[in-house]
């Protein structure tokens, strides 16, 4: 758990040329306005480009294009398997096997509450737009190695593969929905057998609607990882002085004499949180990750890209 | 109008309020600044939650403090406070202004002018007559005291100029005897010139109604009329107030021919604590003190601190009586040749007998070996030396045959016109028939006319008459020979004095008239001589004085055109009708001064009920704009403070204590006037050691890594080259001096400002100057023809450089001196490779190599510029620990790497030994020469 995602090797592109797509705001919003190309999938296809795509093979033979192994041909094998080429080099019959190449199927849930517009001062986008480009890194890659990638929620529910999924899910990330909440929850989903699913989110909302969601997604056999997007404010919780906090869509406030001495019980909630969160995730079977909004996206979309593509969940 | 010093308060009642500021400051204590809203998704988290502390319910005290400062500079400000405030008129009605206008009030005659037109506009201003009366120049007419607008005085104040006399305040009296006046404002000198006067005048205003006198912190000083004392110029300083010592310079002033007049000595008069008057004391040599015209205290612009000096002063006037006849032939053994020659320059000289000698009245009386008076002579002459004449005899054979001819029994003579007893006959030595030697003159004596004079060894004595002894001999000797026996004697009588000198005033009984003691000694004599003749006006009885020069109310000498008065008019004060100055009757010239030997001052006591007040102090100065200014300068702190202290105003973390600690409002106002001032104290490096220095472009990015490329170019370049630059400086364009650097290294970036004017100006000196301007647009993309498809750094380098004065650009040929300046180079790569770099054309692109050659000979010039786009700065940096910060891209790796620090090393060597490698081309030339 953690950050500490595999070691990959870097692309091409240096860790720097990363880093300098910030300030590229303007561009970017001059193309949403022409809506030539949703600029999300620009910056999420730049990011996936430091991720090397691989072929995600199930390492055991099946139906793939990938040359897995010859294996004596059984009784029961049908004769249309034999590779005859192999078999006429020696007494024996042979079958050519491939690698099982399956394509996955995973669930994204970006959460577009209004808490998740947030920014503070140390960090440079919002949490939702941090969300956002993790979901579309994400999706890049995936269907870049051939998986089907639908987005919980929005047009792009239904898991497709192909360019056009990509850009139908980089135009649902980029819209914002009308009447958004205060904090998000997972809208139910049609979860197929075998899939994998990402929820993306800070959790700050009421736990039982995610867990319904979670436990939806097990019964269905889906497993996933949650990844919990906070802005290093709200990790590190710097308020001093008499102020009322209140909620992104103003439906909660609450007010202070002195936020400082609020800092550790704010703290030690934010942790305890993060514990129930992470007990609930065990018991489902899924893998839990806290992302901050200051640093890198590229150690969130490694670790996510293990969790989702890693055969070992 | 309540009142402190120089400060007034014009509504004192609302003082009261400040008694209310500690209500305010318990009022402001229980409320706390309101919190601030803050969106926070977070807030979830935190329902629930205790506030662990609570933030104190107060304000901070010097927030508190500072509030009710901008409450009490409120209620100060509507107090309206004035600085050196003025008296106000108090009263309505005809108002009178009054001023003194004489000699003692020219001094600060700018101030008592301004001073009038004050109360004149305050007069103005509530619509009140007036009327303006100058004391020393008492209107004239039918109506003098006519009132007219206030308004229509103001052309007559201002063009109103002091008198060289006292007030005239008796004649004021009289005239305003049954004045209808409401008011009276009275500029006064502090002076009270005459106690009966001023007190006729006191009662006169008092009848009028209100007074307010406005005197000066000081009177001004004056001087006494000049007088010879003890043959030293002296006068008298007067002052009206003592209490304290002081000192007043005074100067004497010469007539020239021409021009104005010369300032040839000076004194200085010292008071003592309780002196109203002090003595200053000429040390003047006879001929310059005879110049003197006039004596004046040193920065008293005024009449009554000069005082003219006339004849009585200066020289004197000597009569010469010879007891012998002389004739034409016998010039040289003349009783009287030695002394006219002694006398002339110095001293007016008349001659004839006594009577008529007597008759011009001269200050000293030489009688050459006069033996008998008649009856009348002695009683003229007695009567003259009474009066302080002084009688000079010389002795000779008529003196000692009279001395004899009288038959004393006792053989000795005594006459009141000897100053001692003489012995009959007389005394012969070192004759042929005498024993003894001629004797010589014994050192002068202090305390006698002579002391101080040297007496040479070849003045010898050969005859003398001899004085007969006495009790008081020895004190009556002003000069000795060297056996004791009296050389020169002198006796007082009456106020005058008569000297015998015991020998001949000519040469015949001793080679003293020869010698320039002789003329030293008469000069004593002269200088010896008081006054009295000149001075005594009894001759000029009935004659008119005209007046040849008179002095204005600041004390300036001009050319007169007045009519005369008789001269007994000169014997009282100057007034209008005849003012200080200098006046000639007859042949004589007398000084006629405001203050006689006998004046003194004495201040002014203020009628009683008067208001008084002091001139000067600055100009009255409302302080109610300053204050309210202040307040709401403080208001605006405050509110900043609040800001700062609800947390809506951002302030960095680690100056949150401090700035507590101090006082937000006191850090801020600190702030926002030491922000100004704050210089860049950037010492100009590069005037010492070679410096390297690029150009702050504003993007952090790229000041950084310019920095750290030159940092890394230097520690290459003092490895491999003799060039050990020190640490590089970034330059501000706008502020910093760039003639201090070689190479000015600069980085483009995309938003690059264009530099000011005065950047311009600098950037073209500093490239004229033999400068060199490296410019970078480090993106690999170098458009100077300038295309369409520039990229934004070389757009932003041609907006920059299309202002510049650059010369003619061509890229770098290969056999240009930046491929040999150290390392030969072909290509000159940074971070990234290709590209080409731009230098000023060759002068004279036609020339050719010559052949065998391997370059052209071109020796002319470095290249104020180069341009380039590899990004070199980013090839040379290397941080702190030696790593280097960027990757150089392509294929060359390491080795793109060293030819960009090569490129680097040659740049540095071209920029710092010019052509220097160019030259090498003759070398081979020059060998062959030297060869033969």
């Amino acid at each position: 758990m953690g950050d500490a995602g595999p070691c990959w090797r870097m692309g091409g592109v240096s860790a720097a040329r990363v880093e300098r797509v910030g300030p590229g705001w303007l561009r970017r919003d001059a193309e949403r306005i022409s809506g030539a190309l949703p600029p999300l999938m620009v910056e999420a296809q730049r990011l996936a480009a430091t991720v090397s795509a691989g072929v995600h093979g199930r390492r055991r033979a099946g139906p793939g294009e990938t040359f897995w192994q010859y294996r004596q041909a059984m009784p029961g094998d049908p004769l249309t398997s034999i590779d005859w080429r192999r078999s006429a080099r020696s007494d024996h019959v042979y079958i050519r096997e491939m690698e099982w190449e399956s394509a996955q199927t995973v669930w994204i849930w970006r959460d577009d509450a209004l808490s998740m517009d947030y920014r503070s001062d140390a960090a440079p986008r919002t949490k939702g737009e941090r969300a956002a480009l993790l979901a579309m890194a994400l999706s890049v890659l995936l269907v870049r190695g051939g998986e089907r990638v639908g987005l919980m929620g929005s047009d792009a529910q239904r898991p497709l593969s192909g360019e056009t999924q990509l850009r139908r899910l980089a135009l649902a990330l980029s819209k914002d929905r009308e009447g958004r909440g205060d904090v998000g929850a997972p809208p139910p989903a049609p979860f197929q057998r075998g899939g994998k699913a990402v929820f993306l989110s800070d959790f700050f909302g009421p736990l039982e609607p995610l867990e319904a969601a979670m436990t939806a997604a097990a019964q269905a056999g889906v497993r996933g990882s949650l990844v919990q997007i906070l802005d290093p404010a709200e990790e590190a919780f710097p308020f001093d002085g008499r102020m009322i906090f209140e909620s992104m869509g103003g439906e909660v406030d609450f007010e202070t004499h002195r936020a400082r001495g609020l800092a550790e019980a704010y703290r030690k909630r934010l942790a305890e949180r993060r514990d129930a969160l992470d007990r609930l995730a065990r018991r489902c079977g899924w893998r839990l990750t806290a992302h901050h909004t200051d640093v890198s996206p590229r150690r969130g979309l490694i670790w996510l890209y293990g969790a989702v593509s890693g055969g070992a969940v | 109008m309540l009142s402190f010093g120089g400060l007034a308060f014009l509504n004192p009642w609302l003082l009261v309020a400040l008694a209310a500021l500690p209500a305010l400051w318990w009022l402001l204590r229980a409320t706390p600044p309101s919190p601030k809203r803050f969106a926070f998704p977070g807030v979830r988290l935190l329902l629930g939650l205790d506030d662990q502390e609570r933030m104190p319910e107060k304000t901070p005290w010097w927030l508190l403090l500072l509030r009710c400062m901008v409450a009490g500079l409120a209620i100060l400000a509507f107090a309206e406070p004035l600085m050196n405030p003025r008296a106000q008129l108090s009263g309505s009605g005809p108002l009178l202004l009054l001023m003194d206008g004489g000699a003692a009030s020219a001094p600060d005659w700018d101030a008592r002018r301004a001073r009038a037109l004050e109360t004149l506009a305050q007069a103005e201003r509530a619509d009140r007559p007036a009327a303006f009366v100058s004391m020393a120049r008492l209107p004239a007419g039918d109506a003098p005291l006519a009132l007219r607008p206030a308004a229509d005085w103001r052309g007559e104040i201002e063009a109103a100029l002091p008198a060289p006399w006292a007030p005239q305040r008796a004649e004021t009296a009289a005239l305003l005897a049954g004045a209808g006046f409401a008011e009276t404002v009275w500029i006064t000198d502090g002076l009270a010139h005459d106690d009966a006067a001023t007190e006729a005048l006191g009662a006169a205003l008092a009848a009028l109604g209100p007074l307010a006198v406005i005197g000066p912190d000081a009177p001004a000083p004056a001087l006494r009329a000049p007088a010879l004392e003890d043959g030293a110029l002296t006068v008298d300083a007067l002052r009206a107030e003592a209490g304290a010592p002081q000192t007043m310079t005074i100067a004497a002033f010469a007539r020239t021919e021409s021009g104005p007049s010369r300032r040839i000595g000076q004194a200085d008069a010292t008071f003592g604590v309780d002196d109203l008057s002090a003595t200053a004391a000429f040390d003047l040599p006879l001929e310059l003190r005879n110049q003197v015209e006039r004596l004046e205290i040193v920065g008293a612009d005024s009449a009554a601190a000069v005082s003219l000096a006339d004849e009585g002063v200066r020289r004197r006037r000597a009569g010469l009586v010879s007891g012998g006849t002389s004739t034409e032939a016998q010039r040289l053994v003349s009783d009287l040749h030695y002394l006219r020659a002694a006398l002339a320059e110095r001293a007016e000289v008349v001659e004839g007998d006594v009577a008529e000698v007597l008759e011009a009245r001269p200050d000293v009386l030489f009688l050459a070996d006069v033996g008998r008076f008649t009856d009348a002579e002695t009683e003229a002459l007695l009567g003259f030396v009474d009066k302080g004449g002084l009688l000079v005899r010389f002795a000779g054979p008529r003196l000692a045959r009279g001395a004899d001819a009288l038959n004393s029994p006792t053989g000795v003579v005594e006459s009141p016109l000897l100053p001692v007893p003489l012995r009959a006959g007389g005394r012969a030595v070192g004759g042929a028939m005498a024993w003894s030697q001629p004797q010589r003159i014994r050192p002068f004596a202090e305390g006698t006319p002579f002391a101080g004079l040297e007496a040479p060894e070849d003045v010898s004595v050969s005859r003398q008459i001899l004085a007969q002894l006495g009790p008081d001999l020895g004190e009556r000797t002003w000069a000795a020979l060297a056996d004791g026996t009296p050389l020169v004697t002198a006796a007082e009588r009456g106020a005058g004095r008569v000297v015998l000198f015991h020998v001949t005033a000519n040469a015949e009984w001793s080679n003293l008239p020869l010698s320039g003691l002789f003329v030293n000694m008469v000069q004593r004599l002269l200088q010896f001589a008081g006054g009295g003749g000149a001075t005594d006006r009894s001759a000029l009885e009935g004659l008119s004085a005209r007046p040849v020069a008179l002095l204005d109310g600041f004390g300036r000498l001009h050319e007169a055109e007045a009519p005369g008065v008789p001269v007994s008019r000169l014997e009282t004060a100057p007034g209008p009708d005849a003012g200080p100055g200098v006046y000639a009757a007859g042949e004589t010239q007398i000084a006629f001064n405001l203050h006689g030997p006998d004046a003194a001052l004495a201040p002014l006591v203020a009628p009683p009920g008067a208001a008084t007040e002091r001139l000067g102090g600055g100009d009255e100065r409302p302080l109610a704009p300053w204050l309210l200014a202040l307040a709401v300068l403080l208001l605006a702190a405050d509110t900043v403070a609040t800001l700062l202290l609800s947390g809506r105003l951002p302030m960095p973390k680690r100056r949150r204590g401090v700035a507590k600690a101090v006082g937000g409002a006191a850090a801020l106002l600190l702030a926002l006037a030491l922000v100004p001032g704050e210089a860049r104290a950037q010492a100009p490096s590069g005037a010492l050691e070679t410096v390297f220095a690029h150009v702050l472009t504003g993007d952090a990015r790229a000041d950084e890594i310019a920095r750290a490329g030159l940092a890394g170019l230097s520690a290459v370049l003092t490895a491999r080259t003799a060039i050990e630059p020190a640490e590089p400086v970034g330059l501000d364009l706008e502020t910093d001096d760039l003639s201090f650097y070689p190479i000015l290294y600069w980085p483009i970036v995309e938003n690059q400002p264009t530099p000011s004017d005065v950047a311009i100006a600098k950037l073209n000196a500093f490239m004229r100057s033999g400068g060199m301007i490296v410019f970078d647009t480090r993106d690999r993309h170098l458009d100077i023809g300038g295309g369409a498809g520039a990229s934004p750094n070389a757009r932003a380098l041609r907006r920059v450089a299309s202002r510049l004065d650059l010369p003619p650009l061509e890229a770098v040929p290969s056999d240009h001196v930046l491929t040999r300046a150290f390392y030969l180079l072909e290509e000159f790569p940074g971070r990234f490779s290709g590209g080409r770099v731009w230098v000023e054309a060759a002068a004279d692109p036609e020339a050719v190599a010559e052949e065998g050659a391997p370059f052209r000979n071109l020796n002319d010039g470095v290249s104020p510029v180069v341009v380039g786009s590899v990004d070199w700065a980013g090839a040379w940096a290397v941080d702190d620990r030696g790593a280097f910060m960027a990757p150089v891209t392509g294929a060359g790796g390491w080795r793109q790497r060293e030819m960009a620090y090569r490129f680097g090393i040659n740049l540095a060597m071209y920029a710092l030994t010019g052509n220097y490698k160019s030259d090498q081309v003759h070398v081979p030339a020059l060998l062959e020469r030297l060869g033969q």
